[in-house]
């Protein structure tokens, strides 16, 4: 039983570490400075590719677009276990059936959904109506 | 396939499901693991392995159809499949715990490569990247679970499978 009762405490110490080393090293660190960033949305079929650029102190890209929802014509949902996701933008709600808004950063696929991307200053943050492959 | 075996599938998929449901208030703490392995290694490989597509097929029941349930159709009778071939290996519940420790820990993982098959490889690392806590207390309460349980419920299972089942 002490083996038992040993190894848990390690398998324990081993999880809290690798969260812990997730938490601090791996998420993306946002800071709360003012910076100035681009929300570029474009909806192809609509003819809509518009940019907007915002002065701001907000952290990450969710607080953002939520907070300028209307200007954005944004709406969100929510994904059990992995956050919110945006389902329409510029007043247009995705077809979930067979499209979304992909995002990306300076032209490259973002790895986190909106409430994990930090905002940082100059950078573009797209939405681009996407179908599914 | 025997009436007895009809009941007795019935029966573990019940469980499985009772088991899931039972804890589902705690993200990514479950006995499904545990009680797979003990089927898998008292009750035989067969039996196991329809048990979990009974489970499978009752989860879509409840929750619906989504890409979820083809990675759960592949991955628990792969649970199985593995505890039974590696059963002759191994000597202590450790080798069982760390079995599905690695489980627990790797579910988030291939569930992302079946969803990047759908939504392309940048939507399986942002899954996978965003469940890793999720896999880290997957994997370690799936350790600790089957460390503490497992052999008192093998035992017990082992003496009722002989009295009623595989006799």
């Amino acid at each position: 039983m002490k083996k038992k009762i040993l190894a848990v405490i390690a398998v324990l110490l081993v999880a809290a570490a690798i969260i812990a080393v997730y938490k601090f090293f791996i998420i993306p660190k946002a800071t709360a400075d003012e910076k100035t960033v681009n929300i570029h949305i474009v909806i192809e079929h609509q003819d809509i590719d518009k940019q907007f650029t915002y002065t701001t102190k907000f952290e990450y890209l969710g607080e953002l677009i939520k907070e300028k929802k209307d200007e954005l014509g944004a709406d969100f949902g929510e994904f059990t276990g992995l956050g919110a996701y945006v389902k329409a933008m510029m007043d247009y709600t995705a077809d979930e059936s067979k499209e979304f808004f992909s995002i990306k950063i300076n032209d490259v696929d973002a790895e986190y959904g909106i409430d994990q991307i930090p905002l940082k200053d100059g950078e573009i943050y797209s939405f681009v109506l996407t179908t599914w492959n | 396939m025997k009436v007895k075996d009809v009941v007795i599938v019935g029966l573990m998929s019940a469980a499985l499901t009772a088991g899931k449901l039972a804890l589902s208030f705690m993200p990514n703490v479950e006995i499904v693991t545990l009680f797979l392995m003990l089927f898998a290694v008292t009750l035989g490989l067969k039996r196991a392995l329809l048990a979990s597509i009974v489970f499978v097929t009752t989860e879509i029941l409840l929750y619906g159809f989504s890409t979820w349930v083809l990675v759960y159709y592949a991955l628990w009778p792969c649970l199985v499949v593995v505890t039974t071939l590696l059963s002759r290996m191994i000597k202590s519940e450790f080798g069982y715990a760390a079995l599905a420790g690695i489980f627990g820990f790797s579910f988030g993982f291939f569930s992302a490569v079946f969803e990047s098959f759908f939504y392309g490889p940048a939507y399986g690392i942002a899954y996978w990247l965003r469940g890793i806590t999720f896999d880290v207390v997957h994997g370690a309460s799936n350790f600790i679970i089957v460390l503490m349980l497992f052999s008192p419920l093998h035992n017990m299972l082992k003496a009722q499978a002989a009295r009623f089942i595989l006799n």
